[in-house]
């Protein structure tokens, strides 16, 4: 009563500071409402890529394994693909399920390597695929155990070459329809070629030994390689660590990733056994 | 009047000029309040697009760059790629206000622009060749599709 009756004005400045202050926070809130209203939803959803090189990834080493696994236990032809396509079966059947987690799907298609002739000595072993390219680096001569390829030219010259640490050739064996040279650096070997392509590049009548075992380490390039096909198999040392490079087929496969975004579908050749 | 007299006169106006004084102060006060709220909202709605623009110019260059780079692993593995389709969905409009996108293949920017003003610019790198499009408001739903006959990134209204 007293405070309603009295006319001095701390009611009046009572009011006034609390007016202010319920003034200033519906400011502070009418313009965060309306920012926010304002806001466009922004979901940056997750990568695709992740899961697409990861499909290619597994997808190539599954192919190679199920190719090494069952060349290396059977030798038939007609066992072997079938046990190719049961490994790689259960890994295409299985796929789904994995993917599904991701709230995706994938699917594989693959070939098996009956009636397929060898690949091209191109990089990825398509006949498109890259002319001149570099097989392995860091390669310790001394502990070079194999080193053969066997070769079918398609074009007029065909040819791999040894390079020593600085990058200049070393050693290099040219071939031509008819006959291969050796070149060194201190001569040069021309002879025919064997009736059966095959070449054991660690064969003394090659000179690949003598001609780069006295540098620390070579790199192996092959030139031209559009212009041949066959299969190659070097296995050593180099930067320390053991290495196998081997090539028989290319097994033509396809990739397909889908998820609620992203529909992608890749063919990618495989390269057996490594 | 003395000076003394104005200090010590505790009269004040009359009744009806006292309320037409309070009347007019108070239109004033809750008019200029008017004012400053419009003007805030107006501010607010135009930071409001332009952190929008930021958020859906990032994004978009990200989708942009996922396509690019899964043609680029796909060539590291010797592969070839058939087709990529990334579907995504933008807002028609922000803050009720319909906004032009324009995406240049000569900066490599994704350029956001509405009509209060907001432009937003947002970076994007591709290796592979990218046509530019210029989108104006009211579509919803797009795709970045990559065409393997001449290796360049494409996008357009679904």
């Amino acid at each position: 009563m007293g405070l309603i009756e009295d006319n001095d004005a701390q009611f009046m400045l009572l009011a006034g500071f609390l007016i202010a202050i319920g003034l200033v926070i519906t400011t502070v809130m009418l313009n965060s409402i309306i920012f926010e209203g304002n806001m466009a939803i922004g979901s940056v959803t997750g990568d695709s890529k992740y899961e697409m090189v990861n499909l290619m990834q597994i997808t190539t080493d599954e192919i190679r394994s199920a190719y090494r696994n069952s060349t290396e236990k059977d030798i038939n032809k007609t066992n072997s693909t079938r046990n190719f396509t049961r490994q790689v079966n259960n890994f295409s059947a299985d796929l789904p399920k994995i993917y599904s987690m991701y709230g995706g799907g994938a699917k594989i298609t693959y070939e098996n390597w009956t009636n397929k002739g060898p690949a091209n000595f191109t990089e990825n072993g398509r006949p498109g695929g890259n002319n001149n390219w570099t097989v392995v680096e860091g390669v310790i001569v001394k502990n070079l155990s194999v080193f053969n390829f066997t070769i079918n030219l398609t074009g007029s010259i065909f040819k791999i070459e040894a390079r020593n640490p600085t990058g200049s050739p070393v050693w290099s064996i040219e071939l031509n329809t008819t006959h291969y040279n050796v070149t060194n650096v201190t001569n040069s070997t021309f002879m025919l070629i064997p009736s059966d392509r095959v070449f054991n590049l660690t064969s003394p009548v090659y000179y690949f030994n003598v001609s780069t075992s006295s540098y620390p380490s070579v790199s192996i390039h092959i030139i031209y390689g559009r212009n041949a096909f066959g299969t190659y198999k070097i296995l050593g040392l180099a930067n320390n660590r053991n290495f196998t490079r081997e090539r028989d087929y290319v097994l033509n496969t396809t990739v397909a990733l889908s998820t609620s975004k992203v529909k992608a579908n890749i063919s990618m050749p495989v390269t057996v056994p490594w | 009047m003395a000076p003394e007299s104005i200090i010590k006169n505790e009269d004040a106006v009359s009744v009806s000029i006292g309320f037409i004084l309070m009347f007019a102060v108070t239109v004033i006060v809750f008019t200029g309040v008017m004012i400053s709220f419009y003007s805030l909202s107006q501010n607010t709605e135009k930071t409001a697009m332009k952190e929008s623009f930021k958020i859906l110019g990032s994004g978009l260059a990200n989708k942009i760059t996922t396509v690019d780079t899964l043609v680029n692993v796909s060539s590291s593995f010797g592969a070839t790629v058939e087709s990529i389709e990334y579907e995504f969905r933008l807002p028609a409009t922000i803050a009720g206000t319909t906004y032009t996108m324009n995406l240049t293949n000569t900066t490599y920017e994704i350029l956001l622009e509405a009509d209060n003003g907001a432009l937003v610019g947002a970076p994007f790198s591709v290796s592979n060749n990218f046509t530019g499009r210029k989108f104006y408001g009211g579509a919803e739903d797009y795709i970045i599709t990559y065409d393997k006959k001449d290796k360049t990134i494409y996008i357009d209204e679904r």
